[in-house]
């Protein structure tokens, strides 16, 4: 930031000052503690030194002109400050408004050396003003961040692993690739976005973007990745899965190791996913399957508008037709961007995913 | 102050007018011993006789002809027409004589006439019936166009228009009749000039600028902006042409930020219009994009979710004040 040079109180009873004469011209660099210029009370004329060493900017009060105790008469900035902004700036087109201009105008700044904080780094007017404050800008207003509906049930998984073992062996012989369970619930997320096409949708420019295709992104112990076209036979899914996620590096020892697990796990919003893992897809799956994990309310990954994670298949007591009993049962928690979903779309959007895990045999309706 | 209908406030106009000038007449479809089908002229054929009240044939065309041709013989007709799609009917009498009389004429012949019609979605009236049309007309050299949208400009510039020597197309709002407001007591004459826009609220963040129904849908969406500590101020320009740029220019000049709302279709539209010459009048004090709130380009749906998905909505108001400030990043 520049410093301010300021109308200095030079008596007890001095409020005003006039400025007689500046000592450095606008653009020229001076030397901390050299005669910058020279100020006049109604008693004496008296030098001013340079406060800092840099270039004098943005002359506010001309010579003969007086100024209040403690108001801005002009900026020093630092020599490299300017370089270093100016060719940061010099790379590329610098976007500014016009009203931010007129105001840079008026108060002697270069609009050119400032942080935009608009759109593409556009420079707008509280950014000038801020510059010019000697208290710095007052906070600019931050449009609160998107609700998020989090909604989770209990399943029951039998049919899932058993379908899973049902078809583990042929989809071997035809593709080569085991089937995991993780697989299925691609599938199923898949056919349950394909018939709520309001929720395969992202919140992008300020807008519902629906999607055409049915992308999911999957987050798994074994890495992460895009599966396109959810909607597939399971062993194109399988095999899709497979070979995404042995090309990638396996960040993540497989469960089971003994190694310790990396401390910043990477659901952890600190390590925001790159872009390009992104893709098309609206939505991610969290299959946590491997872990000693039930439930994980997970963090939305925008422009995507929804993230559902699957805990660990599980033995746990359930009440089935009147009796309890022991069944294997996962826990789904869902996370949706309020912008895009409504309560009651959620709702029916988990609902099918619960039916469909449940049934999986529905895939087929 | 009293409150009164928008109805009636137009009603009041008519016989305060009719009675003041002889000359005032008034004709349409079921204007006279019906009091015409949104009753705002209740009450004028007791009054003032069929001779100055006519009920017409079905003929868009044929009854504006009759008011073009009489008001240039010295008459001042007040025509109603029901819907503003059907003006498209009476369009050359309009367009191609009334607007042009006094110029082609050199001045020699005037039509003072006023044409009053009500536009505007939100009923479920479907494509026909639910237009705003108003860009029309405001195309046309030669027209006045009022867009009022509270019972006091409604009167106001009803008495004003009617005493003007040109022809002014006053359109009314199908869904403002039933709306009250505070309008002074008769007695001295209540006149709202045209061509002055009017600040309805007052504020120092934003400016939106709004005609007829979408003032009021303007001023819910400053309540609902102000909840958020953004201060809006709602400037209604009553009369679309002339347009009082200059009030627009000083509101933006303090904000820096201009949101422009109206119910017709965006393209071609009000919006673009005021966008284009306040970034050449005040170009220099804008702070972000112009936002342009206006109705998608489609015939009006009938089904009336989608009839409101297509027209402008206070929320779809805020969220462009939201994006004139940068609150939508």
């Amino acid at each position: 930031m520049p410093s301010d040079i300021i109308m200095p109180r030079l008596g007890l009873t001095m409020e005003e000052g006039t400025v007689v004469r500046w000592l450095a011209r606008e653009g020229e660099h001076v030397v901390q503690g050299t005669p910058l210029l020279e100020v006049e009370t109604d008693k004496v004329v008296v030098e001013v030194e340079a406060p800092a060493s840099g270039v004098l900017r943005a002359i506010q009060v001309r010579e003969g002109e007086k100024a209040p105790v403690g108001a801005p008469l002009a900026h020093l900035y630092a020599a490299d400050e300017i370089e270093t902004r100016k060719k940061e700036k010099g790379k590329r087109k610098i976007f500014s408004s016009p009203r931010a201009r007129r105001r840079a105008a008026g108060l002697g700044l270069d609009w050119r050396i400032l942080a935009g904080s608009g759109p593409q780094g556009r420079i707008i007017e509280r950014d000038v003003l801020a510059a010019a404050s000697p208290e710095g800008p007052p906070p600019p207003p931050v449009a609160p961040p998107p609700q998020q509906l989090h909604l989770s049930v209990e399943v029951g998984a039998e049919a899932l692993l058993g379908m899973c073992a049902r078809l583990s062996p042929s989809i071997e012989r035809h593709a080569g690739v085991q089937l995991t369970t993780t697989d299925l619930l691609i599938r199923i997320c898949g056919a349950a976005l394909a018939r709520h096409s309001r929720a395969n949708a992202r919140w992008e420019d300020g807008r519902v973007c629906l999607q055409t295709q049915v992308d999911v992104r999957l987050v798994a112990a074994a890495g992460k990745a895009v599966i396109p076209d959810a909607e597939r036979p399971l062993s194109q899914i399988a095999s899709e899965r497979a070979a995404l996620l042995d090309r990638e590096p396996r960040k993540f020892p497989p469960a089971g190791s003994n190694s310790d697990l990396p401390s910043s796990l990477f659901l952890l919003p600190s390590v925001p996913p790159a872009l390009g893992s992104l893709q098309s897809a609206s939505f991610t799956l969290v299959d946590l399957g491997m872990f000693r994990v039930d439930r994980l309310q997970p963090v939305l990954a925008p422009p995507q508008s929804a993230i559902l994670t699957v805990g660990r298949i599980a033995e746990r007591p359930a009440v089935v037709d009147g009796r309890v009993a022991v069944r294997p049962t996962a826990f789904l928690t869902l996370t949706c961007d309020s912008r895009v979903f409504d309560a009651v779309l959620a709702a029916q959007f988990l609902d099918c995913i619960a039916d469909l895990i449940e049934e999986p045999y529905g895939l087929l309706i | 102050m009293r409150e009164i209908l928008y109805r009636d406030a137009l009603n009041e106009a008519l016989h305060e007018e009719m009675a003041r000038d002889p000359a005032v007449c008034v004709l349409g479809e079921d204007v006279g011993r019906y009091g015409g089908v949104l009753q705002v002229t209740r009450g004028l054929f007791d009054k003032f006789g069929e001779k100055r009240v006519r009920d017409t044939p079905i003929s868009e065309a044929g009854f504006t002809g009759i008011a073009v041709g009489a008001a240039m013989t010295g008459l001042r007709p007040v025509v109603e027409v029901m819907y503003i799609d059907f003006s498209a009917l009476a369009m050359d009498q309009v367009v191609n004589q009334a607007a042009k009389a006094r110029y082609m004429f050199g001045g020699k012949a005037s039509a003072p006439l006023v044409l009053r019609t009500q536009g505007g979605g939100g009923r479920g009236n479907a494509a026909q019936h639910s237009q705003s049309l108003e860009m029309w007309y405001v195309h046309v050299p030669g027209l006045i166009v009022v867009q009022p949208a509270t019972p006091s400009d409604a009167k106001g510039l009803l008495k004003s228009a009617i005493r003007d020597d040109n022809p002014v197309i006053f359109i009314e709002h199908k869904l403002l009749y039933n709306t009250a407001g505070p309008v002074p007591e008769p007695g001295p004459d209540h006149l709202v000039p045209i061509g002055v826009a009017d600040i309805k609220r007052a504020g120092g963040d934003v400016t939106i600028v709004a005609t007829s129904r979408m003032v009021l849908f303007a001023l819910q969406a400053a309540e609902e902006l102000a909840a958020e500590g953004i201060d809006a101020e709602v400037i209604d320009p009553r009369t679309l042409k002339p347009l009082d740029l200059p009030a627009i220019i000083r509101s933006v000049e303090k904000t820096g930020r201009l949101v422009v709302v109206n119910e017709g279709a965006l393209t071609g539209g009000f919006t673009a219009e005021v966008a284009a010459r306040v970034q050449r009048e005040a170009f220099d004090w804008l702070d972000a994009p112009v936002m342009q709130v206006a109705a998608e380009d489609v015939p009006l749906p009938y089904n009336g979710r989608l009839e409101l998905a297509a027209l402008p909505s206070v929320e779809k108001i805020v969220a462009a004040a939201k994006a004139a400030l940068y609150w939508d990043r």
